[in-house]
């Protein structure tokens, strides 16, 4: 009896120790209006520590293998969070094979990379930190180089109680990612923050086009996120034999040429377009869809061509324009 | 309604009482080997005699011990070993009635600097075969690195065992180079990389052997991993290089080889 006693009292200890130290510092996301609650992982609680090492993980060229490009290299603050280049320049001039895509609202996205290979946030940082063509490091290696940065190992020790290791590394960044919220565009403004002129006669004609059936945008851009989170093929190519998508994860003759449906927030500051950036405007993809797509056997049933005046093709990219968020790319939460 | 509160309060007394004065003996235990499922009261367990067995993996090439960082001939091309390591997870030993015993959660990380591994406690008994994949099951191969230490053959490796794109384990990975350029020594030029790795090339390798696991006995299941039944038929110069998903025809040879590398080792 003693002895369960004294583990009671064992345990009483050490459940009180351990809740001490992340509720103190709990963060709140900043959620805009008309955003969902995002899923917080429960061993991912944000903390303003947490968040604050993520950030610095997230800018530091530590993480490549020669010390040459952070992850901001890529994922850059004036575009979104993404590349201004079709393929993202890796160490050493080295490029792979995919458009760098922006990091915004990345707390509500439940597909994660273009092929949904990766499952989450806390699992996503391995991509670009072990990819030969990206930072070209190993997480080891990684963790053995922050342990001899004592700046670092002093906040690891606050954050997780423990020296810079693979689960401190991506539970911070992922932390931080979580902070990029992007839902302050003047369209937010109008749809969400009651500010009927935030939008002029043009971009609501935009949008009027944007949401009707007969353009069928919203059929996959929809929701808050402008996405629907699933894998589409858009029937932008005919040959995918370079990247088969989707297919590269489940070897499903049935998703080749199938990527994540991407949110359009923002997309007026993301070009270049599509998983290998090899579309420049949006003009480009407004009069692919217009056509009906190339006719892939497994393009989207969504994409069946529409017609579109010049005047409507304005105001549909005027509405587009109108979604991107000047006051995130320049969140100072997120700068440098 | 009050009665029938009260009746009933009676029949769960009743009840009470009827089952603890009838609790069926015997032993509670389910790892025991008299584990009775309906026993209530437990009234003594027997426990079956374990050892501490070991799996030896003697790896050659070419009949030499494996060593990476040195020179071989494979199929007539002077080729650098750098790297030949693979995963072994699933092991079981099988008795003569094909009663299988299963080490759950137990996963090698086979290097050519290793041969000794600890493969965890087995009940005593003869056993007729080892069976054992190669690679990780589905549900732990998509599981979380980073919730590992490093060091643990789940954890961060480096060099990597791992993707992150398909968020998986590379099964088994063999990085060199092979003389490309005919002058008879490896050179960077040709550099190789065989990573196999997806749920789908998972392999289960069934080894017929003796293995008496008992007091007194040395209780090591010796293997043979033969890197030379793994290279068969493998083009060392022009077609070296897969990552499983770009170059399926070699990740298709190579795992038809692994079905034939392993076989009964000796001491």
């Amino acid at each position: 009896m003693r002895k369960l006693i004294s583990i009671l009292f064992l345990s009483a200890i050490l459940v009180s120790c351990s809740e001490v130290i992340p509720e103190e510092k709990a963060y709140e996301l900043q959620i805009p209006p008309g955003f969902d609650v995002p899923q917080i992982p429960e061993d991912n609680i944000l903390t303003d520590a947490k968040i604050a090492l993520g950030k610095k993980l997230f800018y530091s060229t530590a993480l490549s293998v020669d010390s040459t490009i952070s992850c901001a290299s890529c994922h850059r603050p004036e575009n979104a969070f993404a590349d201004h280049l079709a393929i993202s320049h890796g160490v050493m001039g080295r490029t792979g094979f995919r458009n760098a895509p922006s990091l915004q609202n990345v707390a509500w996205y439940t597909v994660i990379t273009m092929d949904g290979g990766n499952p989450s946030l806390e699992t996503q940082p391995y991509v670009p930190i072990e990819t030969h063509e990206e930072m070209g490091f190993n997480m080891v290696l990684l963790c053995e180089r922050l342990n001899t940065d004592a700046e670092m190992v002093t906040s690891f020790n606050d954050v997780f109680g423990s020296n810079p290791d693979p689960y401190g590394v991506t539970r911070a960044l992922a932390a931080f990612e979580r902070t990029m919220i992007s839902g302050n565009s003047r369209y937010d403004q109008y749809a969400y923050q009651g500010n009927i002129h935030a939008l002029t006669a043009e971009e609501l004609q935009g949008k009027d086009l944007f949401f009707s059936d007969a353009l069928g945008c919203a059929n996959c851009h929809s929701g808050f996120l402008f996405t629907n989170n699933t894998f589409e093929n858009n029937g932008f190519f005919s040959d995918y034999s370079a990247d088969s998508g989707r297919a590269r994860i489940t070897w499903l003759h049935e998703d080749v040429g199938k990527f994540k449906v991407p949110s359009l927030r923002n997309v007026g500051v993301t070009a270049p377009y599509m998983h290998n950036g090899q579309v420049e405007t949006l003009d480009e993809i407004i009069d692919m869809y217009a056509a009906g797509g190339s006719g892939h056997e497994n393009q989207s049933g969504f994409i069946t061509g529409f017609s579109i005046t010049p005047a409507e093709k304005e105001a549909l990219k005027a509405f587009l324009l109108s979604l991107t968020d000047i006051s995130f790319m320049q969140n100072p939460d997120l700068l440098e | 309604m009050k009665r029938n509160f009260g009746s009933a309060l009676l029949a769960i007394c009743t009840l009470l009482t009827v089952s603890s004065c009838s609790k069926k003996e015997g032993c509670t235990d389910p790892t025991a080997t008299n584990y009775d499922p309906d026993a209530e009261k437990n009234v003594g367990c027997l426990y079956e005699e374990t050892y501490a067995v070991e799996m030896h993996v003697h790896q050659f090439l070419n009949d030499i011990e494996l060593e990476e960082e040195m020179p071989y001939v494979i199929n007539g091309v002077n080729t650098n070993l750098n790297l030949a390591q693979f995963y072994v997870s699933g092991i079981t030993l099988v008795d003569a009635n094909g009663n299988e015993f299963k080490q759950d959660g137990l996963y090698l990380l086979v290097q050519p600097e290793t041969e000794e591994y600890a493969i965890g406690d087995f009940p005593a008994g003869d056993y007729t075969s080892v069976k054992f994949d190669i690679g990780i099951d589905s549900a732990t191969n998509h599981g979380d690195p980073s919730l590992y230490p490093i060091g643990d053959p789940l954890g961060a490796q480096t060099p990597s065992m791992h993707w992150g794109w398909s968020f998986g384990y590379i099964f088994m990975r063999i990085d060199g180079e092979v003389d490309s350029d005919g002058d008879g020594t490896p050179d960077p030029a040709g550099a190789f990389e065989m990573h196999l790795g997806t749920d789908h090339y998972l392999a289960s390798i069934e080894v017929e052997m003796p293995i008496s696991i008992g007091q007194g006995l040395e209780n090591i299941v010796h293997l043979q991993a033969d890197y030379t039944s793994f290279f068969t038929g493998v083009d060392m110069v022009n077609d070296n290089t897969t990552h499983t998903t770009d170059n399926v025809t070699l990740a298709n040879l190579l795992l038809d080889n692994i079905y034939t590398m392993f076989s009964p080792g000796e001491e």
